[in-house]
């Protein structure tokens, strides 16, 4: 299994979000979002890789983009690991249905939990630009999150 | 080149390596603050020691005790390494230091830097704490 390649439809799915709402692929239309697929809230190179994104997270904003952590993990465990770790990235939750929508975008792992990713979705809710990790302890350099963005640039 | 976070003890542990070394020292900010909500703090003190022409006396101190960063104790390094402590405190909180910071931190990320420490060598970067063997090979003018 591999991630949705450029130019793929994003499929219907929907993950849970803090508050108790949805999130689907209504919410994409008409935005930039950054999906951040990742293994475990709390492990180490999940911890690494949301503190350097949450360093450039002003200058993804100014992009005008949004980005979205996405895990396995329930909700509350996701707030508890960016409340620890002073991370303000928003969290989705495929808890239930366990991976259903890492498995539409092609990021479920065969233990059960998210392969490292990052997916650009432009506002045609396409994949604008994606990238699955050789493994999941491989940490995406926060430099990938803007070739992510300049790449959806170029294509518009 | 050493990418680094005064706040990061493997960042500490990876100087303690390479200090002494026969190897040409520079030295990027990379401070991951909301990890390490000093090291901004810490990294606008080396900046501001540099501007005294004691930069790397700073960066010794600072990484030699990560426990001791609020300003008290920022004044203290600055006060032992003899620098005039009303321009020292002026230039670490100066708008100019606080652009070169984040400047230094989005060149790295835009350079590959993923974690910290992260030391360029010849145009390759290493991650981690070097081993000795590693900065034997440096030093000789080898790459791993």
């Amino acid at each position: 299994m591999t991630v949705l390649s450029v130019g793929s439809e994003i499929p219907a799915f929907s993950l849970g979000k803090a508050d108790g709402e949805r999130f689907t692929e209504a919410d994409l239309a008409g935005n930039t979002t950054i999906l951040v697929f990742y293994p475990f809230a709390f492990s180490p190179v999940c911890t690494d890789q949301f503190n350097i994104y949450e360093e450039v997270l002003s200058d993804i904003h100014s992009r005008g983009a949004a980005i979205y952590g996405v895990s396995c993990d329930s909700s509350y465990a996701q707030t508890a690991f960016i409340e620890k770790f002073n991370v303000s990235i928003a969290q989705l939750s495929d808890f239930e249905p366990k991976g259903a929508a890492c498995e539409a975008f092609g990021v479920k792992h065969p233990g059960g939990f998210p392969e490292r990713a990052l997916i650009v979705v432009g506002p045609d809710v396409k994949v604008a630009w994606s990238y699955q990790a050789a493994s999941p302890g491989e940490l995406p350099g926060a430099n990938l999150l803007f070739d992510g963005l300049d790449s959806l640039a170029e294509q518009v | 080149m050493i990418y680094a976070d005064f706040e990061c003890p493997r960042c500490a542990f990876a100087w303690e390596r390479i200090k002494d070394s026969q190897l040409r020292l520079g030295l990027r900010y990379f401070p991951v603050s909301s990890r390490h909500p000093r090291a901004n703090a810490a990294a606008a003190a080396a900046e501001a020691a540099g501007r005294q022409d004691m930069f790397w006396e700073m960066v010794d101190l600072l990484f030699g005790d990560q426990g001791r960063l609020d300003d008290p104790h920022l004044w203290g390094r600055a006060r032992d390494i003899g620098l005039d402590l009303e321009q020292f405190d002026r230039d670490r909180r100066s708008p100019e230091v606080e652009s070169l910071i984040a400047d230094s931190f989005r060149n790295a990320v835009r350079a590959g830097v993923m974690a910290t420490p992260t030391i360029l060598v010849d145009d390759s970067l290493h991650q981690g704490v070097p081993d000795l063997g590693d900065v034997a090979l440096w030093e000789s003018g080898r790459s791993r």
